[in-house]
């Protein structure tokens, strides 16, 4: 098994080789100088030979992939031009609230994905079964951030129970900073829970017709045990893939939420860089985030071997 | 008298029991008035074709049916004296396993792939006596020995897909015996598995049966296996009992049409060589089964009236047959 | 990582298209998908017919009227007719969708294909496809229109280029499975060229996939190019589009709701038809499919 983790965790490195090359060529797909857009149009032709120099774009493009590999190889996801600070100490500085917000979203889509999965496939043809995946359905046609607006409106504005966008930091409090993310949360959550409760609910009813089911059955074991030490614990195995993926869109996901509450993330940081045409730090964000998504499928494949003894990891 | 004495031998009595399928394209009377009983520490075999309604009867007993299209319409199941199919829902959970067990016909899926098969066998053992985790794990141990499954030790932390068919089916057998049933059922246990296999199977059935001292209802679309195996023999054919006795009565004298079809299907070392006997035609499907008695446009000796009216059931001394032949009024007789 | 399982019973699984009305009959939600989309296709294509106003036409003396006879779904914070706007943007969440599906089917299928018949190219080609997909797609997206700058045609180009890699895979994943089979054994034992069992053998068994999974990205581009849009960095704000009418709808949620509503109700009309469609589809086409596509 060591040797499994082993083996995948080297198998990453191509793979993390690729995003950075990816990442690379960012800046490089801008239509024109990259150094002339990010100063505007005001500057003058030394500026923008300046700023060439600066961000070594003068030097051939293999040699700068490699000095960019090189780079964040080390760490250095180079500097931001508009904050004059490292880009993955702007990175740092507002991850605080992205990665709370994200764990917070995926924590309430998947308790909410996996009861409602659940439910729905032992309510089988029922009127529960056909509400809870009418709910799921337009779940997953929905604008999160149409989602985020309406409940600011309702919960923030004209009930006034939730704060609508004022963030408290962890360090002032536990509960009140999780408070003040509840509603971006919740957004988060309802619109990532509708894939994976439509997955786990058909996921389960095709468990529920095997033959192991009746047997449990046979055997006496309680309903409630069959459904999920037996049956659940079978579904959980392509649950666990896309609850992984759920993560990706979650990520996305929180920083068009932190917009729409106007929350101090790394997506506010993108969004005002764009404005600002601060290249560095998108790219820095755009592999950042890149890394940890890698870094949360290696651990899904992991776990994927853990739970499914079929699976063969030689 | 007679009455009382067999009350007190007799396990499970079937008397009537119809469960229906209610489908999109109209109903399946899968049983349709089905009725026999089994004593306490015999062997029953129950034989027919694939969808005469054998596989459904066992489901019944157990109340495995799946009821949105399934439905127990009437009838009764009655084990020791308790109506099953009156009982709540925690009641009846509490005989499976426990009073009544039930063994499958495919064991390459009738386990559950994600957990190890000592779990699976401790799981019945802790559902029907206290054990603590490491004591059920123990006697899943020794079931597995009982069973012989060799080296069970290092068997019983793997997993299914681990063990060949023939040990999966005797993990099955150990995880349905680890409770010492009265009754266990046996649907088609064999089938799936390679001829040799089939007979250790069997012969383990046989040896346990001595050891537990249990019923066994085996159902099987075999003959050789009702001989090997069985006191007494059910024959059904559409939903319903075509002929019951023991199994030197039923062998040696046919009654029913059906069952001396099915008998002189074999063929016989000391028979002269010639075409193969066969029933002429097809197992009907219950969506439109015949009118009147559902074997007769396969029956050598069908009658006017055996299109018309199900044939009425004649019995004597535990001997049953469901036949026009038989029938006093028709001028037959046994 | 999830396949696409083999065509059953080894066949060429006949096109669901193939049958066409029957299987409109037999799905009552691919009918109920089908009827939505025409629907806004519908509006789309009589989108001057229907909206009552000019879309751009700024009336400031008009702003921020609750929905009334005059502006049926309200104006908007600098006196634009909502209806109006949300009418015409029907049309740009549908041209952006079908381009995107179109070229990313395309290429994707051009990748998968090759892919999974040649195996040198499949251990390079797929090592990109996964890189592209490490990536979560809508910072990937973002990050694209930062570079590329926010016009209609870039929206498109970042969408298709998030979701090739996607179309690739399971491409990829049916040709692994039918290049096994008999049929196709035999066609290369007698030495037809490449290029005629891909098209002739292997490409009839994708269709099917491909068509249910392109209903899928149709609705994922919707959505996307409707957060890109209200984020600023999609459709240009001087095109209506019903993620950029609701840019403005967030500073005035409170005093003029209909801003957000309405073009966000559109987007979950369209985006559901879709999905019913995709759905009914797909459990029309192989059950099996539900844990992948």
């Amino acid at each position: 098994m060591k040797g499994y983790i082993l083996n995948r965790m080297l198998a990453l490195v191509p793979t993390l080789l690729i995003v950075a090359t990816i990442g690379f060529m960012l800046i490089h797909l801008t239509p024109g100088d990259p150094a002339a857009v990010m100063l505007g149009e005001e500057a003058t032709e030394e500026t923008v030979l300046q700023l060439r120099e600066e961000l070594g774009l003068n030097r051939p493009v293999l040699v700068q992939w490699v000095s960019w590999l090189g780079k964040v190889a080390r760490g250095d996801l180079g500097q931001s031009f508009f904050l004059h600070k490292p880009v993955l100490e702007a990175i740092t500085e507002r991850l605080e609230t992205t990665l709370l917000l994200t764990a917070y979203g995926l924590a309430i889509a998947v308790v909410l994905g996996v009861v409602m999965g659940i439910v729905a496939a032992v309510k089988h043809n029922t009127a529960v079964d056909g509400s809870l995946m009418v709910v799921a359905l337009l779940g997953v046609s929905m604008p999160s951030f149409w989602l985020g607006l309406n409940l600011i409106l309702l919960f923030a504005l004209r009930w006034k129970l939730f704060p609508a966008a004022m963030y408290v930091p962890l360090a002032d409090g536990l509960w009140s900073c999780l408070r003040s993310l509840t509603l971006p949360a919740v957004t988060l959550g309802f619109v990532s829970a509708a894939p994976i409760a439509r997955m786990v609910r058909s996921s389960m009813l095709q468990v529920l017709n095997e033959d192991y089911i009746r047997t449990a059955r046979a055997k006496g074991v309680h309903e409630r045990a069959v459904i999920v030490f037996h049956a659940f614990r079978n579904a959980l195995i392509p649950t666990v893939t896309m609850v992984g993926m759920t993560v990706g869109s979650l990520i996305g996901g929180a920083m068009v939420i932190e917009q729409v509450f106007a929350l101090p993330g790394v997506g506010r940081l993108v969004l005002s860089s764009i404005g600002r045409r601060d290249y560095p730090v998108i790219q820095g964000i755009l592999l950042y985030f890149a890394a940890i998504y890698v870094v949360v499928n290696l651990v899904v494949d992991i776990l994927y071997v853990y739970l499914d003894p079929r699976v063969k990891y030689m | 008298m007679a009455i009382t004495e067999s009350a007190d031998q007799r396990l499970l009595e079937i008397n009537e029991l119809q469960t229906h399928f209610f489908t999109d394209d109209g109903v399946l009377p899968a049983v349709d008035g089905v009725s026999f009983h089994i004593d306490r520490g015999e062997t029953l075999c129950v034989v027919g074709e694939s969808g005469c309604g054998k596989s459904v009867t066992a489901h019944s007993i157990m109340q495995l049916v799946p009821t949105p299209p399934g439905r127990y319409v009437s009838g009764s199941i009655n084990f020791e004296g308790r109506n099953l199919l009156e009982l709540t829902r925690e009641e009846m959970r509490q005989v499976r396993g426990r009073e009544i067990a039930m063994v499958f016909q495919e064991p390459m899926t009738s386990l559950n792939p994600v957990h190890t098969v000592g779990r699976q066998i401790a799981e019945a053992v802790r559902l029907h006596r206290s054990e603590s985790k490491k004591e059920a794990l123990v006697m899943a141990e020794e079931a597995l020995r009982l069973v012989k499954v060799p080296d069970p030790h290092r068997r019983v932390h793997e997993f299914p897909h681990q063990l060949s068919g023939g040990m999966r089916q005797r993990a099955m057998i150990a995880m349905a015996l680890s409770c010492r049933p009265k009754l266990l059922i046996a649907d088609e246990p064999t089938t799936a598995l390679d001829v040799t296999v089939q007979a250790q199977i069997l012969e383990l059935i046989r040896s346990l049966k001595a050891e537990v001292g249990m019923a066994v209802m085996l159902i099987t679309h075999d003959l050789g296996v009702v001989a090997e195996m069985a006191q007494r023999v059910v024959v059904m054919y559409g939903g319903k009992v075509a002929e019951q006795g023991t199994v030197g009565e039923v062998f040696a004298e046919p009654l029913h049409p059906y069952t001396r079809g099915l008998l002189s299907c074999i063929p016989r070392l000391d028979q002269e060589r010639g075409e193969l006997q066969i029933i002429s035609g097809q197992v009907p499907s219950p969506l439109r089964f015949p009118t009147g008695c559902r074997f007769h446009p396969r029956c050598p000796e069908a009658m006017d009236i055996c299109r018309e009216e199900p044939p009425p059931a004649t019995s004597k001394d535990g001997r049953y047959v469901a036949c026009w032949l038989y029938d006093a009024g028709q001028g037959g007789g046994k | 990582m999830a396949t696409v399982p083999a065509p059953a019973k080894g066949k060429i699984r006949r096109s669901a298209l193939a049958g066409g009305l029957r299987a409109l009959r037999r799905s009552k939600m691919m009918t109920l998908g089908l009827g939505i989309m025409s629907l806004v296709c519908l509006v789309a294509l009589l989108a001057p017919w229907i909206a009552t106003h000019d879309p751009l036409y700024l009336d400031p003396m008009n702003r921020l009227q609750a929905p009334g006879p005059d502006n049926w779904l309200g104006t908007d914070d600098v006196g634009r007719d909502v209806f109006s706007r949300v009418v015409y943007g029907s049309r740009v969440s549908l041209l952006v969708g079908a381009l995107v599906v179109l070229s990313s089917n395309l290429i994707g299928t051009l990748i998968g294909l090759m892919s999974g018949y040649y195996d040198k190219v499949d251990k390079v080609v797929m090592r990109v496809m996964d890189g592209l997909m490490a990536f979560p797609t809508t910072l990937l997206a973002i990050a694209m229109m930062a570079a590329l700058g926010a016009r209609m045609s870039n929206v498109i180009i970042a969408l298709s280029i998030v979701y090739i890699p996607r179309v690739a895979r399971v491409v990829r994943g049916v040709v692994l499975t039918v290049r096994e089979l008999a049929y196709v054994e035999a066609a290369v034992a007698i030495g037809a060229p490449a290029w005629k069992i891909m098209l002739f053998h292997i490409l009839p068994n994708c269709l099917d996939p491909i068509i249910v999974q392109s209903s899928f990205i149709f609705a994922q581009s919707v959505l996307s190019e409707a957060a890109l849009s209200y984020l600023g960095v999609g459709i240009p704000p001087w095109i209506p589009s019903w993620g950029n009418i609701m840019t403005g709808g967030r500073l005035f949620i409170n005093a003029a709701p209909w801003m957000t509503w309405f073009p966000g109700l559109a987007i979950i009309i369209c985006v559901l038809g879709l999905n019913l469609f995709g759905d009914g589809l797909r459990d029309l086409v192989d059950p099996r499919l539900r844990g992948v596509l």
